[in-house]
């Protein structure tokens, strides 16, 4: 708790990482979004940020008391609905017209969400302090119990008012949606509530109570301090900041949906805290750390999609996993670190070589191609292989018990060996593809030729059928510039129509003079391929 | 050793380590163990010879308990090196130290108290039928021929937590046995056992003897050292002062080496007068459920007045602790009985009512019950009185600092100043923080549970100060100590707990060693 000066502190790195972050995303983003289109990229980030910013400070105040909230999605889940059927039971028909809503009823309905949200943390500080339940059990119930809740209040609320039972309800009241479309209003209440819950936290007795309350339990009640009252109020305030989030949420998405709202959040919530530089221990983590935590899990996020051009949400928990894990790596007290023993030695040390060259490899089958796919003419099969030979050649070299000193020169060799080799591979990669296409077309009892215009693939006179051909077409893709392809008297029928039509525009002659093509076939396979001269019998 | 930066006033002629008629079997060799800042172990360099008892004999925190944790595997990461047989020792766990065939019988006995006397002794090493089946029978049979041997009345399906200390104590011994242990550390066994039991513990060392056991015996009880000694190796503040023969020195030697210089008695009590009754305690009883005894503490009668300084003696499991938790407000469960603070009834549900009538509490244990590992000095020195230092809702830093500095400076407790971590500081000043914490709620009581423990003779002598200072200026305390001596020179009065039940009650002039003893084992006496 001492204060070390500003650019050595936890906060400092982070704010750095996002910066460094941002960056790493405008130069990698093929459309360059941070760049062309800064106003709606900072505003969806801000928006995404906000929400996750609220319940993540109610999981960061309930880790620095000591305990955990496993409930945060669920309670969001919970909100949101409770919210919406409000909403619809004080004003069904507007609801059900999509007319305004009258604004008492926004107020009443958000005040009974809030109120929920106390009633539900006052549930958890009931089961942890009094029936004595560990947090963990506690908040696991009912990460699991109110979502079931919620969907079944949705149901019989849309069945009791509109008079058919859904799993969802609607909005589409402006005035109510504003809440969140307009970026400004989630943003200025995470910033008050920020600045209060940091004002209480650092400067109040409260905030020192539930410090020491993290710290040491025990010594925190033996010197006075009413450990069962602060835990009330940690529980409250994580609640009741999720069920602030879970009317946000709804706002945002104009659907109250219990099945899909906020599941899996309570561990963005965790994982914003953990990176913000709260200790699961307890008794340690602050404001602007998980403020900033939560930031730096957004732009990662945020940035991953944007590079590799899929839906965020595909990712995201790949994602916040790796961060929670290298953040807590990089932030544990020296004590941890001291261990001196090999990250790879032992049975579980070559097992985890193993699982890392694995993952490597589905990894870079998944997104290296997307990753390094103008920088490389590998396919993603062989991307996967080639990394997961040279993560499983360092990963053995990391698992040997030499110095430090050795182990860095030979990770200069490897780094050096794996550029080159990778060059290389990349290099012999279209030639080993041209001579498996060879051997194939050879296989059949064709012959490859190339003449001045191209590459000839003869196949005249062989057995060759539809089944064959469509197996041997994708590896005529690595013959390049295939100009003409001879398919006389061959087997094949017109249902090679599509796969010949795949084939590279470059193609100029398809010779299929006494195959199994009717005329009707030989017409579509002009149409396919449109620059070709399609050879038919006269 | 290193003898001219010790104050030893007459250096011993046998004082030639390893070189003796015997050869050695453990050696250590500049062993050093640094936890952080302090120092634990320095150059620690001695011989231990084959089938010897060796006594290792220093103050707290010395520097003993941590140089049998690394014997026995329990700490590996030091510098220096230990050699067995002449061969280097490296122990990567203690499952390598039974190997090697050394067993260690820790002081916070290491037992597993939901299961059987046998499983204990087999824990880890389990007698199997096939593959993975326990044998029982196997394991009860052979626990049952070591009990026998070591004539006691333990059974083997017995539930080690029901056990007494004394045969808890024995179960360990049994394990160390069934290792076919060479060499049995034994750290300070005797500090809860009753006369009997000591002499059975001495008989079933005798007989280790003969099989040829050598002894690592850790005590600063100087009748048992030199009873069965062979030789006594003395640490100071992690350093080895000596390694002497029995035969060759005399106890009052080995104290002045262990101490490094003559403890100034003071007279503390002198001139101290006692003024009205703070808090009286009329049949106090406090329920222990599920527990064969049913009560922790029975029918406590009790009384402290300020300026005066109440010792409660007893040994460990007496209930010292918990009668010190009954007046704070904290034991588990809801004591009966009457309490009257300043002539008044009360009754605390929690240390925060307990506070804010004038009682304060530094516990035992600083490390669990005390200090909040990520706060520093300041924040340790106001946790319980924070209120103090708010104006307008919020904590104004400069007041809490204010508050801080003027403890650190009444307390005189060395630190880097207010903002320190805690983790920098000695056990000694640790300790004072604390003191600190409980005198800024101004207290009328205060009650210190074992406020000496673990930390050095110095600072010990700086908490005898303090107490003394803090009585004449009106305060009530009272103190509990594990160690007899300490609780005859701070106190007025010594009140003497056995089994929960107060079994004697003695005022300064009246109180010696041997009475105190006696009224503490009264009970065992008609048990054993």
């Amino acid at each position: 708790m001492n204060s070390p000066p500003f650019w050595r502190r936890h906060e400092f790195s982070l704010l750095l990482s996002v910066m460094a972050v941002a960056v790493i995303t405008a130069v990698l983003d093929v459309q360059h979004n941070y760049w062309h289109n800064p106003r709606d990229t900072a505003i969806d980030l801000t928006r995404q940020w906000s929400m996750l910013g609220l319940y993540s400070l109610g999981a960061a105040v309930v880790i620095i008391a000591g305990g955990i909230d496993l409930s945060a999605g669920s309670v969001i889940a919970f909100s949101g609905t409770i919210c919406a059927t409000l909403l619809l039971v004080l004003a069904p028909e507007a609801m059900t017209r999509s007319e305004p809503l009258p604004q008492w009823v926004i107020a009443t309905a958000i005040a009974g969400t809030m109120l929920s949200g106390f009633l539900i943390g006052s549930l958890h500080a009931w089961l942890i302090t009094v029936v004595g339940l560990p947090p963990f059990v506690a908040t696991l119930a009912t990460l699991v119990g109110l979502r079931s809740l919620a969907r079944a209040i949705c149901e019989s609320a849309t069945l009791a008012v509109i008079g058919g039972s859904s799993t969802q309800i609607g909005l589409f009241d402006r005035n109510f949606r504003y809440l969140a479309t307009s970026v400004w209003i989630p943003a200025v209440v995470l910033i008050v509530l920020s600045l209060a819950m940091w004002l209480v936290l650092s400067r109040t007795v409260l905030g020192r109570h539930l410090y020491a309350l993290g710290g040491n339990e025990q010594a925190a009640r033996l010197s006075g301090i009413q450990t069962d009252r602060l835990k009330w109020v940690a529980y409250c305030v994580s609640a009741m900041l999720s069920s602030l989030a879970g009317i946000l949420y709804i706002c945002e998405q104009s659907v109250a949906d219990p099945q899909t709202l906020g599941r899996g959040y309570e561990l963005n919530a965790i994982a914003a805290a953990v990176v913000g530089g709260c200790s699961l221990q307890g008794g340690v983590g602050t404001v602007p750390g998980t403020l900033l935590g939560a930031l730096f899990l957004r732009t990662v996020i945020d940035g991953v999609s944007k590079i590799i051009k899929t839906g965020a949400d595909v990712y995201e928990g790949l994602i916040v996993g790796v961060v929670v894990v290298f953040a807590v790596v990089f932030t544990r007290g020296p004590e941890a670190t001291q261990r001196q023993r090999s990250l790879f030695a032992g049975a579980l040390g070559l097992v985890t070589v193993v699982n890392l060259t694995l993952l490597a490899g589905v990894l870079m089958a998944l997104i290296g191609s997307r990753l390094l796919g103008s920088l490389v003419q590998m396919n993603a099969l062989w991307l996967a292989g080639f990394s997961m030979v040279a993560v499983f050649a360092l990963l053995c070299l990391l698992r040997q018990p030499w110095s430090p000193a050795t182990q860095k020169r030979l990770g200069l060799v490897w780094a050096a060996l794996t550029i080159a080799t990778g060059i290389g591979v990349d290099r012999y990669y279209p030639i080993a593809q041209t001579n498996a296409a060879v051997s194939a077309v050879k296989q059949l009892g064709g012959k490859v030729v190339s003449n001045d215009a191209g590459i000839v693939v003869d196949l005249n006179d062989t057995a060759v059928d539809d089944a064959a051909f469509r197996r041997l077409e994708p590896r005529l893709a690595a013959l390049h510039p295939l100009v003409e392809l001879r398919l006389r008297a061959t087997k094949l029928t017109d249902k090679s129509v599509d796969g010949i039509g795949k084939l590279k525009k470059s193609l100029k002659t398809i010779d299929i003079r006494g195959s199994g093509f009717t005329p009707g076939g030989a017409m579509r396979l002009r149409r396919a391929a449109p620059d070709a001269l399609v050879v038919t019998e006269p | 050793m290193k003898d001219k930066d010790t104050l030893t006033p007459n250096p011993s002629p046998d004082e030639a380590p390893g070189e003796g008629g015997k050869n050695p079997l453990i050696r250590f060799v500049d062993v050093t163990k640094r936890f952080q800042a302090v120092t634990a172990l320095e150059n620690v360099s001695f011989d231990v010879r084959q089938g010897e008892f060796h006594a290792l004999c220093g103050e707290n925190g010395a520097g003993k308990s941590t140089l049998m944790k690394i014997l026995s595997g329990v700490i590996t990461d030091y510098e220096g090196r230990i050699e067995l047989d002449g061969e280097p020792l490296t122990l990567t766990g203690p499952r390598d130290a039974e190997t090697a065939g050394i067993a260690i019988i820790h002081q916070e006995l290491n037992l597993v108290g939901d299961l059987t006397a046998a499983a204990n002794i087999f824990l880890g090493r389990e007698k199997r039928i096939g593959w993975c089946w326990l044998d029982e029978a196997r394991m009860q049979d052979e626990a049952r021929t070591l009990f026998e041997s070591l004539e006691c009345q333990v059974r083997p399906t017995d539930h080690v937590r029901g056990l007494r200390i004394g045969d808890q104590q024995l179960v360990e011994i049994a394990k160390a046995l069934s290792l076919k242990a060479r060499i049995v550390i034994m750290d300070e066994p005797t500090s809860a056992l009753t006369e009997p039991e000591v002499e059975r513990l001495f008989r079933v060392i005798a007989r280790l003897r003969e099989q040829g056991v050598t002894l690592i015996y850790i005590s600063h009880k100087m009748n048992e050292v030199f009873r069965y000694a062979d030789r006594i190796t003395v640490l100071r503040d992690g350093r080895v002062v000596q390694t002497l023969d029995r035969t060759a020195t005399t106890p009052a030697e080995i104290t002045r080496l262990m101490v490094g210089r003559d403890i100034e008695t003071h007279r503390f009590h002198s001139e101290r007068s006692q003024g009205d009754e703070v808090v009286r305690v009329e049949q106090l009883s406090l329920p222990w459920p599920g527990h064969a005894r049913r009560w922790r503490l029975e029918n406590i009668d009790l009384a402290v007045h300020r300026g005066e300084v109440l010792g409660i003696a007893g040994l460990m499991g007496a209930g010292r602790t918990e009668l010190l938790e009954c007046l704070y407000g904290s034991s588990p469960q809801k004591p009966q009985g009457r309490m009257l603070l300043n002539g008044r009834e009360v009754a605390f549900e929690h240390p925060a009512a307990a506070l804010e009538a004038g009682i304060a509490m530094v516990t035992e244990d600083r490390k669990r019950y005390g200090l909040v590992a990520p706060m520093n000095v300041r924040q340790h020195i106001t946790l319980s009185n924070l209120d103090e230092a708010v104006t307008g809702g919020l904590v104004s830093a400069s007041a809490e600092r204010t508050c801080a500095t003027e403890s650190i400076t009444q307390l005189r407790i060395k630190t880097a100043g207010s903002e320190a971590a805690i983790s920098s500081l000695s056990g000694g000043n640790q300790q004072k923080c604390l003191i600190a914490r409980a005198l800024r709620t101004k207290p009328s009581l205060l009650l210190l549970d074992d406020p000496t423990r673990g930390i050095d003779v110095g600072a010990k002598a700086e908490i005898y100060r303090l107490i003394d200072e803090l009585c004449r200026q009106g305060l009530a305390i009272i103190i509990t100590s594990s160690e007899l001596p300490e609780l005859l020179t701070v106190c007025d009065r010594i009140a003497v707990l056995c089994e929960g039940v107060k079994t004697g009650e003695f005022v300064r002039g009246e109180f010696t060693e041997a009475a105190i003893l006696e009224a503490a084992t009264a009970r065992f006496r008609a048990a054993v």
